[in-house]
């Protein structure tokens, strides 16, 4: 077996997922009971033309899945002429639909919101890495010391802290010294230039800190334990034999064997990644990705919802995905397996 | 069973870590029990409340001042607990049971069941979760029920895979072979054998996820997706957030969170506890101080012949 | 001189309450330049403990009480930590048991030589380096191009080859192989056992092989150290040692081993259990499995009798003709 069956299985894996969640998208939209879009469709305040419309704007003359008549009849193309093959071509052409409130298509304004979250996002896990890490290897190297004690204490009590209400804390302590809501000062444009940038940056700095702070300290612990491992294998004391330094030792031998877990965690931990970012967009009012399905929420708009919904499942899904290629180049006994 | 698990509780006993977290954690469960003897009003009862009342701050008579109806903040949050950890407990016994049942079935029967389910978890594991709680409550309507239902249904999935990859590598061992050969039917095989053993690590996962399940209704509520019927500390947290975070009323945003942290560190320190008895980590490695491993050494004077033995 | 002229060395290990637990007591040997000694035992009688004090890899709760370690005149136990790591693997190295972890698994073989190569200061130039690891590995026969090969990419025995090769990168004076063929299939064993005696002879290594198994002593050891419950019970030639032991525990652990020669005799074995460390008797420390104990022997530690020319007895057996 080679590496490239690892890679097939991973692939195929992913793409079927995606498929799934597609289905599982459509299927929880239009065949629930309180159907939302029937709903509307059946609201008494709109006029029987804009009735009409919405119903095949969405296609809601057409079945569900399939047509079982036509397909008795034969016409196999025709009985596949439904509202989920609707949905799937539309998905194709990049279509969402359009949101009930706003009218404008969902696709569009995913495009407008994502980078902010992109943004937020890898900001506080490029931090949460960088302090995990660090911290993950001091504490596991200085096992059983009162700076360990005093990290995994940190720690232990910073997972029992929910996201949004570390925000809250923050928001308030930082009042007045940082601004605390929206993407920037009212009146700023990207056309001016340097000092828009700068104003967007001030406002990211709450929010990105709040998600790095979360995401910390499920590092730190997963590092620890890893390094702690690692730092116990045969091949340690090995290198330890061979007359090398501490220094050189976790450099050469241990760093690389820790990383392979951490790998797997930060794709495991991306759909809790997500939902932070829900949680932080809400509280600092970030016009991103997450307010945006906190919003669609509230305000009933389903389109939104389940674009976004599809939007954030496929993101971690791939993301997924290149964690396992990452896996896979990192650890050469998975290139044999 | 019943002595392994004396066993444990009497390892218990002796970590301080623990036994804070249990007290932190029963406090609280006690308090909520008692609530109608703790709580200085009745969040339910109708008052006559002044304008001035509103948000009003801390005083003698109301120890952590008022929420934006004019209503007592610590009544609401005493009463609050018991719907808190209603569902964190309810949600995560569902999940550890569903959790523990695929667990069991997958990796006892193997095979294609036991593939398929190992693929669902998979899937499971791959979608965001939040996102899909707000997905299926936004759809399904709220109520405390839904819930429970939704952060129960979602979050059995580590337990599971968990649960299978013990019982994978006890299906090997002597007692279960030993077991089968004398004609032990499965279901035997695995409640005598096999469960007894994998018990004491889901006990230890289950007052993990518990905390979890706290936190994942906190999140719900705040959003606005809890049951508007019953004030759990995410709901007040969501009031507060909305209602008095302009007015920096700290008594009312506060101490809702704070009773989250303290009930959720309470169950962490519980667990990992419990986590470290049943499956003890490694306390050393290689890299430690090398000085200390002559600190008891007796240097022989040198000159100084020892009293070599000769013929 | 003897290259390495280990004398009382004593190693404890602490408890979590503070108590120290005495792994090894007193142990005194020589090896020579050019010849081989084999530490004989059972499992857990100390053999490894004494092999890490000798490179002080202990582990953290390992404590040397006593002792001086003579390498080519230099004693071990009085270098700083710095000048130790200089003199690991350079001077003395050591293959451990179970070579199946003892690589690591995300480098290739080749770096992991190279690496002991450029730290030590043999090689300076990485081409170089990667040509010598060639040389190594074709030594202890495997193909130089398997060096960039990953480590479970080499079969058990090949893998322990490797660890040979490593080990003798930087050229040592000593040489330790900790159980080098337990865990191997029978055919592998001899084949590892004819590299290390072929090894020793062109390389005039002093080696140490620490084993369980006496037909591995038997194969390649020019002397012999018996251990029991970390003392040295009996020490001297392969021929003295096998042909006329004196240490009652040296006689029945012979024994014990089935013979070719008499296929139908009765296999041997002794009752009970080594001493637990703290329970550790206070006198010799087989006498409570010993079937010639006398009183003598639970109250008093003999102290090792030079019987013969070079062969050491620790028996009261012996001790009483001194009188």
């Amino acid at each position: 077996m080679q590496q490239s069956d690892f890679l097939i299985r991973k692939i195929s894996f992913a793409l079927a997922t995606i498929v799934a969640v597609i289905i599982f998208n459509f299927f929880l939209f239009r065949v629930l009971p309180g159907d939302p879009i029937k709903a509307i469709a059946r609201s008494p305040r709109l006029t029987r033309e804009a009735r009409e419309k919405l119903r095949i704007d969405f296609g809601l003359d057409k079945p569900v899945f399939f047509d079982v008549l036509r397909l008795k009849e034969g016409d196999v193309i025709g009985a596949f002429d439904s509202q989920f093959t609707s949905y799937v071509k539309a998905l194709l052409h990049g279509n969402l639909g359009i949101s009930f409130r706003s009218r404008r298509a969902v696709a569009e304004v995913l495009k407008e919101r994502v980078w902010r979250t992109v943004v937020l996002v890898a900001g506080g896990e490029t931090l949460a890495l960088v302090f995990g890490i660090a911290l993950g290897l001091v504490s596991a190297w200085r096992r059983g010391t009162r700076l360990d004690m005093t990290i995994l204490l940190w720690s232990l009590f910073s997972w029992g802290l929910p996201t949004f209400f570390l925000g809250i804390i923050l928001l308030i302590l930082a009042r007045g010294y940082l601004p605390v809501g929206g993407m920037v000062v009212p009146g700023l444009r990207p056309s001016d230039g340097w000092e828009y940038w700068i104003d967007v940056g001030k406002h990211l700095i709450l929010p990105t800190i709040t998600m790095a702070i979360v995401y910390t300290s499920s590092y730190v612990m997963i590092m620890r334990s890893t390094a702690v491992e690692v730092l116990s294998e045969d091949y340690i004391l090995t290198a330890k034999a061979k007359g090398l330094s501490t220094f050189r030792i976790m450099r050469d031998h241990a760093l690389k064997n820790a990383m392979l877990p951490i790998v797997t965690m930060v794709a495991l931990n991306l759909g809790y990644t997500v939902g932070g970012a829900i949680q932080v967009e809400t509280v600092f009012s970030w016009p991103g990705i997450g307010q945006l399905m906190y919003k669609s929420v509230m305000l009933r708009d389903y389109p939104v919802l389940q674009g976004t919904f599809l939007l954030l499942a496929v993101s971690v899904i791939l993301a997924n995905l290149m964690a396992d290629l990452l896996y896979s180049v990192m650890d050469p006994r998975v290139r044999a397996e | 069973m019943k002595e392994q698990l004396q066993e444990i509780w009497r390892t218990f006993r002796r970590k301080p870590m623990g036994m804070l977290g249990t007290f932190m954690l029963f406090s609280v469960v006690f308090i909520a029990i008692f609530a109608p003897w703790f709580a200085p009003y009745d969040p339910d009862a109708i008052i006559h409340v002044e304008p001035e009342d509103l948000l009003a701050p801390p005083d003698a008579e109301h120890l952590l001042g008022r929420d934006d109806a004019g209503k007592d903040v610590l009544s609401q949050l005493i009463y609050g607990a018991r719907v808190s950890l209603t569902v964190g407990f309810v949600a995560s016994f569902m999940a550890m049971f569903i959790g523990t049942t695929v667990g069991l079935v997958a990796g006892y029967y193997g095979g294609r069941i036991g593939n398929a389910l190992m693929r669902l978890v998979d899937f499971l594991l791959v979608i965001p979760d939040l996102p899909l709680m707000l997905v299926f409550i936004s759809i399904w309507g709220r109520g405390l029920w839904k819930i429970i239902l939704v952060i129960g249904l979602l979050g059995w999935t580590t337990t599971a895979r968990l649960v299978r990859s013990q019982v994978l590598s006890l299906k090997e061992r002597q007692f279960v072979l030993r077991a089968k050969a004398i004609g032990a039917s499965n279901f035997r095989t695995i409640m005598r054998h096999i469960f007894p053993q994998v018990l004491p690590i889901i006990l230890a996962e289950t007052v993990l996820s518990i905390s979890g399940a706290i936190i994942a209704e906190s999140s719900l509520s705040f959003l606005g997706l809890g049951d508007p019927m019953l004030v759990s500390w995410g709901m007040m947290l969501n009031f507060a957030f909305e209602r008095a975070i302009s007015r920096m009323a700290w008594w009312f945003l506060l101490p809702p969170g704070f009773a989250i942290v303290w009930v959720s560190v309470g169950l962490v320190l519980m667990g990992s506890t419990l986590e470290e008895i049943v499956n003890p980590r490694l306390k050393t490695h290689h890299l430690f101080d090398p000085g200390r491993m002559l600190e008891l050494f007796k240097v022989a004077s040198p000159g100084l012949k020892r009293p070599e033995v000769t013929e | 001189m003897a290259t390495l002229d280990v004398r009382h060395l004593s190693v404890s290990y602490l408890t979590d309450e503070g108590v120290a637990l005495n792994a090894a007591e007193d142990i005194s040997f020589q090896v020579d330049q050019g010849k081989s000694l084999g530490i004989v035992g059972e499992s857990g009688c100390g053999k490894t403990t004494v092999m890490l004090a000798l490179l002080r890899l202990l582990p953290e709760a390992g404590r040397i009480m006593e002792g001086q370690v003579l390498l080519d005149g230099e004693d071990l136990l009085q270098c700083s930590e710095a000048e130790m790591r200089n003199l690991r693997w350079s001077k003395i190295s050591i293959v451990f048991q179970g070579a199946m972890n003892a690589l690591n698994p995300v480098r290739t073989i080749e770096s992991q030589i190279v690496e002991v190569l450029r730290i030590h200061g043999v090689e300076g130039q990485s081409q170089q380096a990667r040509v010598r690891a060639g040389e190594l590995l074709e030594l202890v026969g495997i193909p130089p191009e398997r060096g960039r090969q990953y480590p479970h990419q080499y079969s058990g025995g090949m893998r322990q080859r490797a660890m040979i090769a490593m080990a003798l990168a930087c050229n040592p004076r000593v040489l330790i192989a900790d159980e080098p063929t337990t865990a191997l299939d029978v055919m592998i064993q001899a084949q590892i056992l004819n590299l290390l005696r072929k090894l020793q002879k062109s390389l005039n290594l002093a080696l140490i092989i620490v084993t369980h198994d006496l037909g591995v002593v038997a194969e390649i050891c020019d002397d012999v150290l018996v251990m029991y419950s970390g003392t040295v019970v009996e020490t001297g030639s392969s021929d003295a040692i096998f042909n006329h032991p004196r240490h009652p525990y040296t006689e029945r652990l012979l024994q014990a081993f089935p013979d070719i020669e008499s296929p139908n005799a009765d296999l041997v074995s002794i009752p009970g259990n080594p001493p637990r460390l703290d329970e550790l008797p206070p006198g010799c420390r087989f006498a409570p499995r010993c079937h010639i104990a006398e009183e003598r022997c639970h109250i008093e530690v003999p102290k090792p009798i030079e019987i013969e020319h070079r062969h050491w007895c620790a028996c009261h057996l012996y001790t009483g003709r001194r009188e």
